[in-house]
């Protein structure tokens, strides 16, 4: 049975930082880095305000595609549906009333 | 802000190419550790630390004065080390070794364990959880006071000091569950 490490504070702490020391050891810049970085600083020109504002990282959270893309399908078939004809557009009623051409001039005539 | 610091800030300011070199000497390795703990890999790194280098050229005018210039770098540095992990979406990386395929020599076993041990090591430290390795890292390795590591991470000191007491937490399950010895 294999038997529990424990660890009390002052070893754990020791551990954690001997951790971090052999993770990060040995890494260190070698030259061709540092003069790349020194050569970044005689080029580099201060950024002007409206490049700032470009440059400007904006994350927006955008859940999962598929849930996206079935929000825009809604979106587009409930605007797609007002641009439908409708099919069957009630008629006008229209209720076409006989005169004579007698009586016309008779309704004509008694009003003047 | 002390005089030495607002000295420093109108040096770079005026471009002055000692002051420059003596800041990436000064911070430099640590800014380039300190990515590598976030990112795991040592050429994104490098990189992320180009750009903080860039980001300080192109920002200095600004540059407000309310914490120390290296205080803001290694704020941007972690910034931008994350940015790459979301951008590319990694929540574990496994540290790749350069090895030369060609060469099918056998290796002596000393290289070997040294190698693996290594590399254990380090997927260790990568899948402790961000917000906990780099208050760790900050604290422990670098040994940077609680209130310094709050201005580099914008949190509280009781939050950097919650954190740091769930990652010890954290690292001591990991530790027994991998059966790492002292």
């Amino acid at each position: 049975m294999k038997e529990k490490i424990k660890f009390d504070d002052h070893q754990l702490d020791t551990k954690i930082k001997n951790l971090f020391t052999e993770a990060t050891g040995n890494l260190k810049m070698d030259t061709a880095f540092r003069h790349k970085l020194l050569t970044i600083s005689e080029e580099q020109r201060p950024l002007s305000p409206f490049s700032r504002f470009l440059e400007k990282e904006i994350c927006l959270p955008v859940f999962s595609l598929p849930a996206f893309a079935v929000i825009l399908m809604i979106l587009i078939g409930i605007s797609a549906h007002s641009f439908l004809l409708p099919e069957n557009s009630p008629q006008p009623k229209y209720e076409i009333v006989e005169m004579n051409y007698g009586d016309l001039n008779m309704c004509i005539s008694n009003r003047y | 802000m002390n005089q030495q610091e607002k000295l420093m800030t109108q040096q770079l300011r005026d471009k002055n190419s000692l002051t420059y070199k003596k800041l990436i000497d000064d911070c430099g390795d640590r800014l380039l550790r300190l990515a590598f703990i976030v990112v795991g890999d040592q050429q994104i790194a490098e990189d992320v630390v180009q750009e903080s280098f860039l980001a300080l050229y192109q920002n200095i005018e600004t540059f407000r004065g309310e914490s120390s210039i290296i205080t803001w770098l290694t704020r941007v540095t972690i910034n931008k080390a994350k940015n790459v992990l979301r951008r590319k979406k990694l929540k574990s990386i496994d540290f790749k070794e350069g090895i030369d395929i060609q060469d099918t020599s056998p290796l002596p076993e000393e290289y070997l364990e040294t190698k693996e041990k290594k590399v254990k090591v380090r997927n260790l430290l990568l899948s402790l959880p961000l917000k906990y390795r780099d208050v760790l890292y900050l604290y422990y390795y670098e040994e940077i006071k609680i209130k310094e590591i709050a201005d580099i991470l914008d949190l509280t000191e009781s939050g950097v000091k919650s954190r740091l007491k769930r990652g010890r937490e954290h690292m001591k399950e990991l530790l027994v569950e991998r059966g790492v010895a002292q």
